[in-house]
């Protein structure tokens, strides 16, 4: 089964995000994993975190780890990357869009429906940082630009697709976007509608398209789950968060009444009660750059889930054990229960470790330290005659993931101030710092603390201070026999499989 | 497992050492090249070589042992920064070194031969030290030891 995931809009952007570093700690079902991102506005700072995450990802692939978890999925992604209505426009405007003044000469009845459905500040205002909140005006402009058939990525998005239903490998095609933005809002049902006719017109018109029993679709809808503040003398059309509620009630009305099983298989939702405030309140472009939530951890578990299962269907709601306190126990682990905190723990083990000693080591030794310090380096480097000056990119790459990984995760635990995420002990590795402009930002320590090692995975349980100790131990005794483990991919396979988190 | 099997192979080491130089130093060598100094009888000299030439052999033991439970059991390599012992692997050599000088001091002057058998002590406490941590230095430490790399290629 090959997978695919749009991620609409910032938070959709968000929550791929989410999904890459969950496919980094192994949690992907098999099968391949297609990535695509639709915002009007490409410069979108949400888009470019994940945009840079999945590069690394897909550069760090190329390692040949042979069998283990770390980066077991393939995932490629769309070309271009990040899909936007206005490919050629630079500043485009509703009006420009569905050509308001010649519409106005040809076409009266029409002019006047335009002239109802949309104000003059939504006619006029410029879209190149999205629809400002009114989804009203993306799902005009998706519904309008959205061909399957027509252009990339959206050609070769729809040729995988049949090759996956016809080859019978299936396809799972899983969008993200939140009910309360604007572009999220708009794309959620448009593109999933589209997808869905253009399926079934191909198949109309083409016996060799088999049915559809091969493809399902499925979403996540975010729920409000953060807020922001602006000026409040700021007339500007934009997004507002004192909008979001009112925004999700109408969105809901629109899926209860469209019945949106005729266009998903699946939807989940998940969003949260306590709205945290972002740091940064963007119009858009680079600047709107959100901090990770946990909203976003659940987003990415349900496209696994839906993924994972035989037969996802209906819609699918999830709830916390306790109210403003979040646990392993409360994610959707399947009937096990641990894989989820296992396979994350082990991937922030393997992060933490690489950072605070594996990497600094291997610098050193670059820089001439004395190699025999690290009975590992002989084993995985100099015996196999890997030299750290042709591998310093891999090296390199891999630092920069486990550094966006832990972020990731030290956000995830940051991002609702008034809950308590009992997940990680981000302590350990960042600390929250007020920059000159008084915004705080979770940035990674200088020196992690090394003591806390054995108890990063919460709850904490019995101390364990030399358990960085007991990994340096059992990393020199480590073999690894996997023909299909080469060059630093074994040294990195033996410190992934020796940071199994051990109840 | 590891840690009973490395052990071992340090007191096997020790014991190989102890049992070519009583069977092939002691025996073979120096029984038909040692002259004694007058009024001791070769038997009485090779004795007091074997009991020197054991206590140095038993003074490396003792410095590998010490070395494997101190960098297995106390000292941890949480920050690899501390990963660097050599020095201090190099220091443990002190114990065997003192021996082998109390045995060449001890051991009377033989009228010939008595070179062979200092050189004996020199070998047979550095060497046992050398290879018995080569071969089973605790794995957080396992080419500390120099050369050990050359020839240690198990857990």
């Amino acid at each position: 089964m090959n997978h695919y995931a749009i991620g609409i809009g910032g938070t959709g952007a968000k929550c791929i995000e989410a999904l890459i570093h969950l496919s980094a700690a192994g949690l992907m079902p098999k099968g391949e994993l297609y990535v695509l991102f639709v915002d009007p506005d490409k410069g979108n700072g949400n888009i470019d975190r994940a945009a840079i995450t999945l590069q690394r990802y897909i550069d760090l692939k190329r390692i040949q780890l042979g069998a283990v978890d770390f980066l077991k999925t393939n995932i490629s992604e769309a070309k271009p990357n990040v899909w936007s209505p206005f490919e050629n426009e630079a500043q485009p405007t509703l009006d420009k869009f569905f050509q308001y003044n010649e519409l106005r000469e040809s076409n009266k009845a029409a002019t006047h429906l335009f002239d109802v459905l949309y104000s003059p500040s939504e006619k006029a205002t410029t879209l190149e940082k999205g629809f400002r909140g009114h989804p009203s005006i993306g799902a005009a402009v998706m519904a309008e630009t959205v061909r399957l058939g027509q252009g990339e990525p959206w050609g070769t998005f729809r040729n995988r697709i049949i090759q996956d239903i016809r080859g019978g490998t299936g396809a799972r095609i899983f969008l993200f976007g939140s009910i309360f933005g604007g572009t999220g809002a708009s794309g959620f049902p448009t593109i999933a509608t589209l997808i869905r006719k253009e399926l079934a017109e191909l198949q109309q018109n083409n016996q060799n398209v088999p049915q559809q029993e091969n493809m399902k679709l499925g979403g996540m809808l975010a729920m409000p789950y953060f807020s922001f503040l602006y000026e409040s003398q700021d007339t500007e059309m934009k997004a507002k968060s004192e909008n979001f509620l009112i925004n999700t009630h109408t969105g809901l009305k629109y899926y209860y009444h469209k019945t949106y099983s005729n266009i998903y298989d699946a939807i989940y939702s998940c969003g949260d009660e306590t709205q945290s405030l972002v740091s940064t309140a963007s119009l858009g472009g680079n600047t709107q750059k959100n901090e990770p939530h946990f909203v976003e951890l659940y987003a990415a578990l349900s496209a696994i889930t839906f993924f994972s299962e035989k037969d996802p269907s209906g819609f699918n709601l999830i709830a916390r054990k306790q109210l403003n306190q979040l646990d392993w126990i409360d994610l959707p682990d399947g009937k096990v229960g641990t894989a989820i905190k296992q396979k994350i723990g082990q991937l922030t083990r393997f992060a933490f470790s690489y950072l605070s000693v594996y990497y600094p080591m291997l610098k050193a030794i670059r820089e001439n330290e004395r190699a025999y310090r690290a009975p590992w380096f002989i084993d995985f480097f100099a015996r196999e005659n890997i030299s750290l000056n042709n591998t310093q990119t891999s090296l390199d790459d891999l630092k920069a993931f486990c550094e966006d990984f832990l972020l990731w995760v030290a956000n995830l635990h940051n991002s609702a101030k008034e809950e308590k995420i009992n997940l990680i002990n981000w302590n350990a590795f960042a600390h929250v710092v007020k920059e000159k402009d008084g915004k705080e930002k979770v940035k990674l320590l200088p020196s992690f603390r090394l003591k806390d090692f054995g108890n990063l995975i919460l709850p904490s349980g019995k101390e364990k201070p030399n358990e960085l100790s007991r990994l340096w131990e059992m990393v020199c005794d480590s073999k690894v026999r996997d023909s299909n483990s080469v060059g630093i991919g074994k040294f990195i396979h033996a410190l992934y499989r020796e940071s199994y988190l051990k109840e | 497992m590891k840690y009973v099997a490395h052990i071992l192979g340090i007191i096997i080491v020790s014991s190989v050492f102890y049992l070519f130089m009583n069977y092939v130093e002691k025996d073979l060598v120096l029984s038909g090249y040692v002259i004694p100094p007058a009024g001791i009888l070769l038997s009485q000299w090779l004795d007091s070589f074997k009991f020197w030439a054991s206590t140095g052999i038993f003074a490396s033991l003792t410095a590998s042992l010490l070395w494997y439970i101190i960098f297995q059991w106390i000292v941890k390599v949480n920050d690899s920064a501390i990963s660097d012992k050599r020095i201090i692997w190099l220091s443990f050599f002190i114990l065997p070194v003192i021996f082998i000088m109390l045995g060449i001091f001890y051991t009377k002057q033989a009228e010939a031969g008595s070179w062979v058998a200092n050189l004996f002590y020199v070998l047979n406490g550095l060497f046992c030290y050398y290879f018995a941590t080569a071969l089973f230095s605790p794995s957080s430490f396992k080419y500390t030891p120099l050369w050990a790399s050359k020839f240690r290629w198990w857990k």
